[in-house]
């Protein structure tokens, strides 16, 4: 993928969430308060260039929780690069997030 | 994922029937996908929320605002589901084409001959007509003539220049060029060489606007008599005679036994007036100051923002102030130089660029009967689709996504054949175009070009497209998947529309181009006044100081003719002067005419061979000899047309005429001695303008043209011999532009070869077209009719009924096509009167012809189809479903 690809604010805001651990649609709306309209497509067209990966949730984990499986996001290595790059350029990013190990305890992953 | 729902079965969740719904619009690929993970995290936030029944208002609503996001989510998602049908659709059509490489050839080569030749046409007119000529600010160039109104302009005196120049208040400057051209005998350098030059004032260049190339252009008084000589070179010499050396800038050449110091380089695209190797300033003697003698072409700049209009006033004071006569007709005027420059060619081009349209508007109409020709064999599938849920748009666009497809390969392979096309049309276009505007010169297909035909690629895709694409998408799926198979009756109405419109474009086409092929065939029977065949003309301009005096110059020449008449096969040397003038003039014996009735003759100098080497007859008197010479009594020769203007009723022979010709001796009288036939030299279209002719013995240029009549053959053979003889007589002499006169009359027919060529070709195109419309609508009704022909040959039909029936429906749409297309024809070929020379508009036997013709190649195509119905095995049609 191309590094030199614009990334938005909010895009850069998600990833931050990302690289903070917050792995979920949800978990990020509600670290970051974007809307799910903002979240899910922005999550759709990092994917696409590249910058963010997905996986399926495990079934069995699913199946514990009595629940479909979920969709979780990670930065790939260009998307960590991006990110840096973003922060360079936004710089309240980092600051405007809480990390997970100190906001809550971080769940369990497949 | 039945389990999940089983827990609260009971429930209606809101936010989850909110996303079900949402999810229709996802594409199908990622439906499952998208759902999953919006329900997933629907559920998950529920569950952090703690349970549905227990949540208040507000956190329900706040699931429910969050839901709602998975509708923008699923917006995104549109696009996708854009590029998978169109890539489907593409695929598809490519899949199409490929099975069937018989009609995909068809369908592309007549879309490419439609689209290249409107093509080649297009940048053809773009280059000539519609691309400002290339100059800055090309619109504020204005060129400045002397005209009586209508099509008469000659050029301007230098005092008529100098006055204009110095008193106008409209242009920001006016340059001037010598239309008499410089020619310059390169010597010292080599092999001697004749070069085109022409003087030019030094402003010039400044006032087109362009910079040189190499060094500089003349400064401001560089043009004044006295100063130093300099000399600006084209591009093209530059790089032909000196290997484009940049150090010959501030040498000096040896032009006409003169020193010349190069002072500049101009640009390769660079070109004005005609073809020019060099430019000289224009300087004037005091004596040129005076010198009423009209040699001087204008062009001017416009102050910005001054309207031709107010230039065209200001010119008519001027002048007629400069010339003291109000009262008289002649008056200064300008006009745009491009406008001049194409003048007479708007018409013809714009009647091309009409051909060329109706050729694509044929093309289009072949390719729509075609897709719903395989359209209809195709309705089975299309059947199939629309019975699995396809919409009537979603077919439609199926559709025309084969047909953009189509149009595009075709447009492609169009482009291709265009770039040859554009060269064969260049190589037609009248040469002074080229000499005289890059833009023709350097004729390519260019972005503009390249924009008009994606254009044009896009509009046919649409034009021969969108009617199959609607009519086939109307598709009844009972009738269709029952029978598998026969056509509806408006879709063989709608074909039959087509071939008609087909076959009357064609006629149209056809008779337009039958009348300009008559009218140029009149045009090369007419009688020129002299013949051309087996006459070799060449140019000689002596120069140096051996030719100063008048005497050398005639000697050298008297001595030339003499020689060249010795060649083997010659049989006569003519000489005449190369630049044809006309002059005023009054008849001795006759009362003076009032000024504003004064007539103009045409004057060459020529020797006494002259007419018999191009065999102009002697209407009375006497050629000129030997012994009329300077100090004998000046004689004079004018031909019938001449002589039926000025002596009607009289015999002019004997009687004298005076006019200013000679500066050296301005009101000299010529008697008459003979009256000669008429000869077109300048248009074919008219008759003859009264021509005087003078003994070059009495009176010459120095410029001179040889015509040498040959006993037979080529009569470039003796070009050879006639170099050698001249070489003979003075080594430094260049003899150049070789030429048989035949190639010069065939010139002044270039434009109108043109014309015809281009016309007969496109009326031809169309009539192919045409034919194979009429081929393919009855091989596809004799294709559809295999079962009912079948059926009557079973019933005891005879292969001649048979054969009736069928020519019958093609007859009707073929004689319908010509009727309209006659019609068409007397409403629309009036409109090209003013380009047809000795041919009515409504010719009859063109009209026969044409419509016998097109009659023929119709019928031929129908019966073709037609006959093959008549070998129609009864049994194994009947056996077909």
């Amino acid at each position: 993928m191309s590094p030199k690809a614009y990334i938005s604010f909010s895009a850069a805001v998600i990833m931050q969430a990302l690289a903070n651990g917050y792995q979920y649609g949800f978990d990020i709306m509600d670290i970051t308060g974007l809307p799910s309209g903002t979240v899910y497509p922005a999550l759709r067209r990092l994917e696409e260039t590249g910058l963010v990966d997905s996986k399926w949730e495990k079934a069995t984990i699913a199946q514990r929780e009595q629940r479909p499986p979920r969709k979780y996001y990670e930065l790939t290595p260009d998307g960590k690069d991006a990110l840096t790059e973003a922060v360079n350029r936004y710089r309240l990013l980092e600051s405007r997030m809480p990390h997970p190990s100190k906001a809550r305890p971080s769940r369990e992953q497949g | 994922m039945a389990m999940f729902n089983s827990t609260k079965k009971d429930r209606v969740r809101l936010h989850l029937y909110l996303v079900n719904l949402i999810g229709v619009i996802v594409p199908q690929r990622l439906r499952s996908d998208w759902r999953q993970e919006w329900e997933a995290e629907l559920r998950y936030r529920e569950s952090l929320l703690a349970d549905w029944t227990n949540l208040n208002w507000r956190t329900k609503l706040d699931l429910l605002r969050r839901s709602l996001g998975a509708f923008w989510d699923a917006l995104w998602l549109q696009q996708l589901r854009w590029e998978d049908d169109m890539i489907k659709d593409l695929r598809f059509g490519v899949r199409m084409l490929f099975k069937e490489p018989g009609f995909t050839a068809v369908a592309v080569l007549t879309l490419a001959l439609g689209v290249g030749a409107n093509t080649a046409i297009f940048s053809v007119v773009n280059a000539v007509l519609l691309q400002s000529l290339p100059y800055p600010r090309a619109n504020e160039l204005v060129a400045i003539y002397n005209t009586e109104g209508g099509n008469s302009r000659w050029p301007f005196s230098p005092p008529a220049y100098l006055n204009l120049k110095n008193r106008n208040t409209v242009f920001t400057d006016v340059a001037a060029l010598s239309n008499k051209g410089w020619p310059a005998n390169l010597t010292k350098l080599g092999e001697p060489e004749r070069l085109q030059g022409y003087q030019v004032s030094a402003n010039l260049f400044s006032i087109l606007g362009i910079s040189p190339e190499q060094g500089r252009v003349f400064f401001n008084e560089e043009d004044r008599a006295g100063a130093e000589h300099v000399v600006v070179l084209s591009h093209e010499l530059w790089q032909r005679r000196f290997g484009g050396d940049p150090q010959l800038i501030g040498q000096s050449l040896t032009l006409n036994g003169d020193s010349f110091t190069v002072v500049g380089v101009m640009p390769a695209d660079f070109r004005f007036f005609t073809k020019t190797d060099l430019w000289v300033p224009l300087a004037f003697t005091a004596q040129d100051e005076i010198d009423p003698a009209g040699y001087l072409e204008l062009i001017a700049r416009g102050k910005p923002g001054v309207s031709l209009e107010t230039v065209r006033a200001e010119l008519d004071t001027i002048s007629r102030q400069f010339s003291n006569q109000p009262d008289s007709a002649a008056h200064a005027s300008a006009s745009p130089p491009q406008e001049l420059l194409t003048k007479g060619l708007g018409q013809p081009l714009l009647l091309l660029v009409i051909a060329v349209g109706f050729v694509l508007l044929i093309a289009c109409a072949n390719l729509a009967n075609l897709l719903l020709a395989r359209g209809n064999v195709r309705r089975r599938e299309l059947a199939i689709r629309a019975a699995m849920g396809a919409s009537r748009l979603r077919v439609a666009r199926q559709l025309l996504a084969e047909s953009v497809m189509l149009a595009f390969v075709g447009g492609a392979a169009g482009l291709f054949l265009a770039n040859f096309g554009i060269k064969f049309i260049a190589s037609g276009l009248p040469e002074y175009l080229a000499e005289a505007n890059s833009h023709v010169a350097m004729l390519r297909i260019d972005a503009t070009a390249l924009g008009f035909t994606v254009a044009l690629s896009v509009l046919t895709s649409i034009l021969f497209g969108l009617a199959p694409a609607l009519q086939l998408s109307k598709v009844n799926l009972n009738e269709a998947l029952k029978e598998g198979g026969r056509a509806a009756g408006s879709r063989s109405k709608l074909r039959s529309m087509f071939v008609v419109s087909e076959v009357a474009l064609a006629m149209l086409l056809l008779v337009g181009g039958g009348l300009i092929v008559k009218s140029f065939w009149r045009l090369t029977q007419v009688n020129l006044g002299f013949e051309p065949e087996g006459v070799l003309t060449a140019r000689i301009d002596p120069s140096g100081d051996r030719y100063k005096e008048f005497a050398q110059v005639t000697a050298f020449y008297q001595q030339l003719l003499e020689r060249v008449s010795a060649i083997p096969g010659v049989t006569q040397a003519g000489l005449i002067n190369s630049l044809t003038a006309s002059f005023t003039y009054s008849i001795d014996e006759h009362p003076p005419l009032p000024p504003d009735q004064e007539r103009y003759a045409q004057i060459n100098q020529v020797n006494g061979d002259y007419f018999k080497a191009m065999r102009i007859p002697l209407r009375e008197g006497r050629f000129f000899n030997d012994r009329d010479v300077k100090g004998a009594q000046p004689v004079v020769i004018i031909d019938e047309a001449l002589a039926q203007r000025d002596f009607p009723g009289e015999d002019p022979i004997g009687k004298h005429i005076t006019c200013k010709v000679s500066r050296a001796a301005p009101n000299m009288s010529y008697q008459i001695i003979g009256i000669v036939g008429g000869a077109k030299y300048w248009t074919l279209s008219h008759e003859p303008f009264p021509h005087m002719y003078y003994s070059y013995l009495q009176d010459n240029w120095w410029s001179m043209s040889l015509r040498v009549r040959t006993l037979s053959g080529d009569p470039m053979k003796v070009a050879a011999p006639i170099r050698a003889e001249l070489a003979a007589i003075d080594q430094n002499q260049p003899i150049h532009s070789f030429k048989p006169l035949e190639a010069t009359v065939s010139g002044l027919v270039a434009a109108q070869r043109f014309t015809t060529l281009l016309m007969a070709g496109f009326a031809a195109l169309s009539a192919l077209l045409a034919a194979i419309g009429v081929y393919g609508v009855m091989a596809y009704t004799v294709t559809q009719r295999t079962r009912e022909i079948g059926l009557r040959m079973a019933l005891g039909a005879q292969a001649s009924d048979v054969l009736k029936a069928m020519m019958k429906h093609g007859i009707k749409l073929i004689v319908a096509g010509i009727t309209l297309g006659l019609g068409a024809s007397f409403a629309l070929t009036r409109f090209i009167r003013e380009l047809l020379f000795g041919v009515e508009p409504t010719d009859p036997a063109i009209l026969v012809t044409i419509t016998l013709i097109l009659l023929v190649v119709a019928l031929a195509a129908c019966f073709i189809p037609a006959r093959r119905a008549t070998r129609v095995d009864p049994i194994s049609a009947l056996r077909v479903e």
